[in-house]
């Protein structure tokens, strides 16, 4: 990706500082990867405003532990891994409380409106075109809603967020093959999954 | 290659994470296998659409509530350094403190077991004051000048005394009359520096404390001498009279010729006492107690073998 070797040497500079104990320095990290935090919560765990405490809560364990970052792998992915693990955990209590509460996991996740941008730029029409492209925004959430922990992460990093191989393997720490058949396989799935949606149509 | 299989391997295929072999295997499957390329078709649009996902924006308060409780956790922090340093700041004087107590109870402790340690030696040294006059008449003189150091001096010259006395009677029965002839003599002695002994403490030294009071009433003591036939029979009698009395701490210490016996018995048996020694030998009473005195007296009693010449 274009301009990682240089946000890398930025980040381990905001990182020396914050180790000093400057707040702002951190501060300026939070900003910085917000947004893709929040992304990564939000396509895994599938609903916002867990995705909200999942993130703030990532935050404070890395500003706790940031002495724990070694600098082995760029601070980013180890930022992102506490996010993902974080947020793999949120998804099992969520899990656990539906089954609980007897609910049913094709139940629609709710997706708050206007944050999701309406009009993308439409491919050639297709089959799996007939969907609006709002509705397929949603879909493709739900589909993977469907998936388990183990899938969402891979596509999300890999197809959502455009990791490689070899940071997703960092962060999950699985080595790259398995990275790559989870992928597949998930995408498979997806594919079955928006093929449904396709058909019910 | 069935079509299960190949699709399969579709997602390798876009990712050309194939063998060029595979590849070619595929690209031929591809050719005449309509749902294959459909598939595979629908598969890249599926990857398409997830790669089209928006990206959400977060709320904007999540930056701000993220660094918020980062402020308030580095607010913490210092809090968390006090926390380990404060305590120096109470520990230091919290350590003198307890040092100062530490040794303010030591030197107390030492204080209170002096005397009681003094005490725990007086009864054996009393035991032997009425043999022993001349030291007596020193001692007040040397407590005169300071009370506990001359207490002590008192105590160790009674203390050589005793050892004389100890080494006087071993000498056994040869010396045997002379001795007895200078107990005698001293008896009378004894007795009144016995009794001044209260008063001279109680003159010199007001502050002399319980421990010298207690040892007072340790101090009452009788002594008899008992002049008997049969020194054996003699003493095993005089034991158990004294059992009888319901004497306490009853010690008999057999000598050649001779035994010393030693007793506590309550002051009220001791004309009982008297009584029954009388019928078992000769008896000379020395240093009488006191009359009024309640509790117990310790009682001295030698028994010595009556000589034939006399």
């Amino acid at each position: 990706m274009k301009g990682k070797t240089q946000t890398r040497d930025d980040d381990l500079e905001y990182v020396s500082l914050c180790r000093k104990g400057d707040v702002a320095a951190f501060e300026a990290l939070v900003r910085r990867h917000e947004k893709r935090m929040f992304n990564i919560a939000y396509r895994v765990i599938g609903h916002y405003d867990e995705a909200c405490e999942v993130v703030q809560d990532a935050f404070i364990s890395a500003y706790k532990n940031i002495k724990g970052f070694k600098g082995e792998a760029k601070f980013s992915t180890w930022l992102y891994a506490i996010c993902i693990n974080l947020s793999r955990n949120r998804l099992r209590q969520l899990k656990t409380r539906r089954y609980r509460e007897g609910r049913s996991l094709d139940d629609p996740i709710m997706t708050p409106d206007g944050e999701i941008a309406a009009d993308p730029p439409s491919g050639e029409p297709s089959a799996l075109d007939r969907l609006e492209t709002r509705d397929v925004q949603q879909k493709v959430q739900l589909c993977i809603n469907t998936l388990d922990a183990e899938f969402r992460e891979v596509i999300v990093l890999r197809d959502i967020q455009g990791f490689s191989y070899e940071e997703i393997s960092a962060m999950l720490k699985v080595p790259e093959g398995t990275v790559k058949s989870r992928l597949f396989r998930a995408r498979e799935a997806m594919r079955a999954c928006l093929q449904d949606f396709m058909g019910d149509r | 290659m069935e079509c299960k299989d190949i699709q399969k391997r579709h997602s390798a295929y876009i990712e050309k994470a194939v063998s060029p072999q595979e590849k070619a295997a595929i690209d031929a499957h591809l050719k005449q296998c309509k749902g294959c390329r459909q598939a595979l078709a629908d598969l890249k649009r599926t990857i398409e659409y997830v790669q089209k996902l928006e990206e959400v924006e977060p709320p904007r308060w999540l930056a701000q509530k993220v660094i918020a409780r980062v402020r308030a956790e580095a607010e913490e922090k210092p809090g968390i350094v006090k926390r380990l340093f404060y305590p120096i700041h109470i520990k230091l004087p919290l350590e003198a403190i307890a040092v100062i107590f530490i040794a303010v109870g030591a030197i107390y402790i030492l204080k209170t077991m002096q005397p009681q340690m003094q005490l725990a030696k007086i009864p054996t040294e009393t035991k032997e004051m009425a043999p022993a006059p001349a030291p007596k008449k020193e001692a007040p003189a040397a407590l005169s000048k300071k009370e506990p150091t001359a207490a002590t001096a008192g105590d160790q010259l009674m203390y050589e005394k005793r050892m004389e006395t100890q080494a006087e009677r071993s000498m056994g029965k040869a010396k045997a009359p002379a001795a007895m002839a200078e107990q005698e003599r001293t008896a009378p002695a004894a007795g009144t520096a016995y009794r001044d002994e209260p008063d001279h403490r109680g003159l010199l030294a007001p502050q002399a404390v319980s421990p010298k009071a207690a040892a007072k009433g340790k101090a009452k003591e009788v002594h008899f001498l008992v002049h008997v036939a049969d020194l054996d029979t003699a003493s095993r009698d005089i034991a158990e009279t004294l059992r009888q009395l319901g004497g306490r701490a009853i010690t008999t210490e057999p000598l050649k010729n001779r035994a010393v016996i030693d007793a506590e018995i309550n002051v009220n048996k001791l004309q009982e006492l008297t009584d029954q020694l009388h019928l078992i030998g000769d008896v000379q009473e020395k240093g009488s107690a006191d009359k009024a005195a309640e509790g117990d007296v310790a009682v001295t009693i030698d028994v010595l073998k009556m000589q034939e010449s006399r």
